[in-house]
């Protein structure tokens, strides 16, 4: 699963907004904001570690997640790049459209 | 960020790019409806376009590749979900077709008579708003840094 695939979904959403609003927070301290089961806040945190979204060290018994940056830098430029293409891809519509109009017309005379 | 009759727009999960067109309505709808036209734009510059299958219906299924000018190949997947001609043209995207690179976002296509010509409305609807609200940021400074280079060249020529 993606990065965007993994924030698709709310709870996961709301992980990371949690985590990147304190830095690092523990599996415990995450799920105490949430009314699910700990083992779905696991599952949940498994998907955002392998999706690239969220770091997770190990302290003794404790797993401390944190945001990942570069990931996170990532999807911002893939989406800049999305932009950008659509508003080239548009540009060479409207040359193709205009083209097109103009043959038409021509051939209607 | 208007540039000559374009503006896109980034707001809550959307990315909205409007644009008009100086044809007719039913000529735009044509050439986002049919391969041979497809082929002719929606590849950026230097790529070509194969498409594999296309079936142009609620439902239907448009795969194609985009051939990179450095020999990459990109399949690209997309299921058109609602589609009423001249109207509008919405669609979802799924990603590359072989499932490891699921991207998943929507589309949708409006196309709006004025006059002679049609305004295109294209809103792309994204998973996560904050990594939209994020983008938003960068891109305003992107745009704010060409705009301001676009000045500078404007200022430049009066100076001649």
């Amino acid at each position: 699963m993606n990065a965007f695939a993994a924030l698709a979904d709310d709870t996961r959403r709301e992980i990371v907004r949690l985590v990147a609003k304190n830095g690092e927070l523990t599996s415990t301290e995450i799920g105490q904001n949430f009314k699910i089961s700990a083992p779905a806040i696991s599952h949940h945190l498994k998907v955002l570690k392998s999706a690239k979204v969220l770091n997770m060290k190990k302290e003794a018994q404790k797993r401390i997640y944190s945001l990942n940056g570069p990931s996170i830098n990532e999807m911002e430029d893939w989406l800049l790049d999305i932009i950008d293409l659509w508003n080239k891809r548009l540009d060479k519509l409207d040359r193709y459209v205009l083209k097109i109009k103009k043959e038409r017309t021509r051939d209607k005379k | 960020m208007i540039k000559n009759n374009v503006e896109t727009i980034i707001e809550g999960n959307k990315v909205i790019y409007k644009r008009y067109f100086d044809v007719p309505t039913e000529l735009l709808f044509e050439v986002w409806s049919i391969p041979e036209h497809l082929a002719e734009w929606w590849g950026p510059d230097g790529f070509t376009l194969t498409t594999k299958r296309m079936d142009f219906t609620n439902g239907g299924i448009w795969e194609f590749i985009m051939h990179g000018p450095d020999g990459h190949d990109y399949k690209n997947k997309i299921q058109f979900t609602d589609i009423k001609e001249p109207l509008h043209i919405h669609y979802k995207h799924l990603g590359d077709g072989e499932g490891d690179q699921d991207v998943h976002f929507e589309s949708k296509i409006i196309f709006e008579e004025v006059g002679e010509g049609t305004n295109l409305i294209m809103e792309q609807i994204f998973p996560s708003k904050e990594e939209l609200e994020r983008v938003n940021e960068k891109y305003g400074a992107i745009e704010g840094g060409k705009q301001h280079i676009g000045n500078l060249g404007k200022y430049l020529e009066k100076l001649k």
